[in-house]
């Protein structure tokens, strides 16, 4: 089922087109990560589709219901980009309100609950007028999912937290996933993103110029497997015949004495030339193979770092 | 809504400022009353009626109540817009919800205000008058609607502060000079004042009820329509 949908969505602060003519699909089970620098629209696109802020062109549907209903609020968390809490009521008090809001009775075992999830039940009864800026990020989380929703938006949900509690946020993430929950988040931490996201948009400048899994994604990006071997030592026509033997697969050869390195389009071709090596007498003690990472997509590098063009005598 | 409601009603009574006019009120109900059974005992009872036990809190609420109304809640909307508590509220309420909420809050608090004054003027009238204390919870409930209207209206609370006191003093001053004067270009303001309607009595008395779901309806058209 679709959860999200949006068609031709955009929005203009003034003259500027902030989200500019986005169609996008999320699919129940999902962890969407949306990526993009600071001022692409990721924010304004999720703000539109909580109701934060109206949308100047195109539609959206959430569970296919275009308005947001009283029953889609309550499937639906938002940990917003910014936002601020009530400094006189206690953490507790915040997610008992805010459920209440959405016309869920959150009982105190819950609510600590949900709080011991994002490592915040020492503050439960601290006024969130002391919290420092890392705990009220784990409340917005902790709000955000304290009504049990089926769909949660996730607005940097790991920036400004301690390398402990974003692990243990991510953790949750994916425990919450494997409940059936539909995830939507973005961030700039890339190696998060590739981790635990199961589908990836990449926004620049109000569209999106990527979409797909990291798989579609590496594919997309015209993108080659750089594989290392590492091998008994080569001595002359057994260079050459090597060299002969991976020029079939690939350009980018680089043979060393006792390690090389070869370029290659799939990983289809890793059997064939360890194949291929062994037949030639060459014994083969390790292979490795790099696939370019998000961030060499998301940056637009081309191609692995290591490759050279030329044969080492 | 109801959430929304309690959360306002119970936000109230955080500010000294609440405290202060629920004492200038009390006090004042009390000592008008007290001042008004005394003046009436020597004139002879029975001349002014019951209800003149209420009018020092009547003239209180006709003068000053939309200062009051304006100095607690002018800015419980832009406030939160500013602060974006409001962006936690529209993901899990609807804005409709949340203006009536609001404005059924306010309304509480100052319905329970008005009832505990005019339960200490009937100490004096041995009776509760129940006509006044109608009268004056219309009038309350329509500033209410209007305040709440500027607070939507106006993005900063520190405008919105500063405008409140503002038509607080000139909107009564404005009204009573339209209903005075017979100058046709000023004159026809008061058909948009409460005052008009409380002055002509009766079943006008309604008028001021059905300004206010307008306001209030102005309030919800105006805040659907903009980003938080
Ligand atoms: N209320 C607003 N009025 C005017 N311009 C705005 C408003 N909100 C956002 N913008 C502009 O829209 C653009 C996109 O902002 P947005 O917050 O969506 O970016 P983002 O992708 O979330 O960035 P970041 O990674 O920094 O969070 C920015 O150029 C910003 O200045
Ligand atoms: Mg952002």
């Amino acid at each position: 089922m679709d959860v999200i949908k949006t068609t031709s969505l955009r929005k203009e602060f003034g003259k500027q087109a902030v989200v500019n003519g986005i169609d996008l699909t999320v699919k129940q089970g999902e962890i969407y990560g949306f990526l993009g620098r600071n001022g692409a629209g990721k924010s304004t696109f999720i703000n539109m589709l909580t109701g934060i802020i109206l949308p100047s062109g195109g539609e959206f549907s959430l569970f296919s219901e275009k308005a947001l209903t009283p029953e889609i609020r309550r499937k639906v968390g938002v940990l917003p980009d910014y936002s601020t809490f009530y400094d006189h009521l206690t953490a507790i008090q915040h997610l008992r309100f805010f459920s209440s809001l959405c016309g869920v009775k959150a009982g105190k075992k819950h609510c600590l609950e949900t709080l011991d999830k994002v490592g915040m039940k020492e503050q439960a009864n601290k006024k969130v007028g002391k919290f420092s800026f890392g705990m009220k990020k784990k409340l917005g989380i902790a709000q955000s999912v304290v009504h049990n929703p089926e769909l949660i938006f996730l607005d940097e949900p790991t920036s400004g937290v301690d390398a402990e509690s974003a692990i243990q946020i991510q953790e949750l993430i994916r425990e919450l996933n494997r409940g059936g929950m539909t995830i939507f988040m973005t961030s700039h931490n890339l190696h998060e993103v590739e981790k635990i996201c199961t589908r990836i948009a990449i926004m620049k400048k109000g569209r999106i110029t990527h979409e797909g899994t990291m798989d579609e994604l590496r594919k997309m990006h015209n993108s080659t497997m750089n594989i290392k071997l590492v091998h008994s030592p080569l001595a002359s026509p057994k260079k050459e015949k090597s060299y002969a033997f991976l020029s079939k697969f690939s350009h980018n050869i680089l043979i060393g004495p006792t390690e090389t390195s070869v370029e290659v389009g799939t990983e289809d071709s890793i059997p064939i030339i360890i194949r291929g090596l062994s037949e030639l007498g060459i014994d083969l003690f390790r292979v490795t193979a790099d696939q370019p990472s998000l961030e060499e997509i998301f940056l637009e590098k081309k191609g692995s770092p290591q490759t050279a063009d030329k044969m080492h005598a | 809504m109801n959430t929304i409601c309690f959360h306002e009603f119970k936000s109230l009574f955080k500010s000294f400022k609440t405290l202060a006019i629920i004492g200038i009120i009390f006090g004042s109900s009390y000592l008008l009353a007290d001042v008004m059974g005394q003046f009436m005992q020597e004139l002879g009872t029975g001349e002014l009626g019951k209800n003149a036990y209420a009018a020092g809190l009547m003239i209180l609420i006709v003068f000053f109540g939309l200062f009051f109304v304006s100095g607690l809640s002018h800015d419980t909307i832009n406030r939160e817009v500013s602060s974006r508590t409001m962006r936690f509220l529209v993901t899990k309420t609807s804005r409709t919800k949340i203006i009536i909420g609001k404005f059924m809050g306010i309304s509480l608090f100052w319905t329970l205000c008005l009832f505990i004054s005019f339960l200490l003027i009937s100490s004096f009238s041995k009776e509760f008058l129940w006509l006044s204390f109608a009268e004056s919870i219309i009038f309350i409930t329509y500033s209410i609607s209007l305040i709440l209207l500027i607070s939507v209206a106006f993005p900063r609370p520190a405008v919105t502060m500063f405008s409140g006191i503002i038509l607080a003093l000139l909107f009564p001053a404005v009204s009573f000079w339209a209903i005075a004067t017979s100058n046709p270009l000023v004159s026809w303001v008061k058909f948009l004042s409460p005052y008009y309607y409380i002055y002509l009595g009766g079943s006008y008395i309604l008028m001021p009820i059905a300004m206010t779901v307008l306001l209030l309806a102005l309030s919800i058209f105006l805040f659907k329509r903009s980003d938080l």
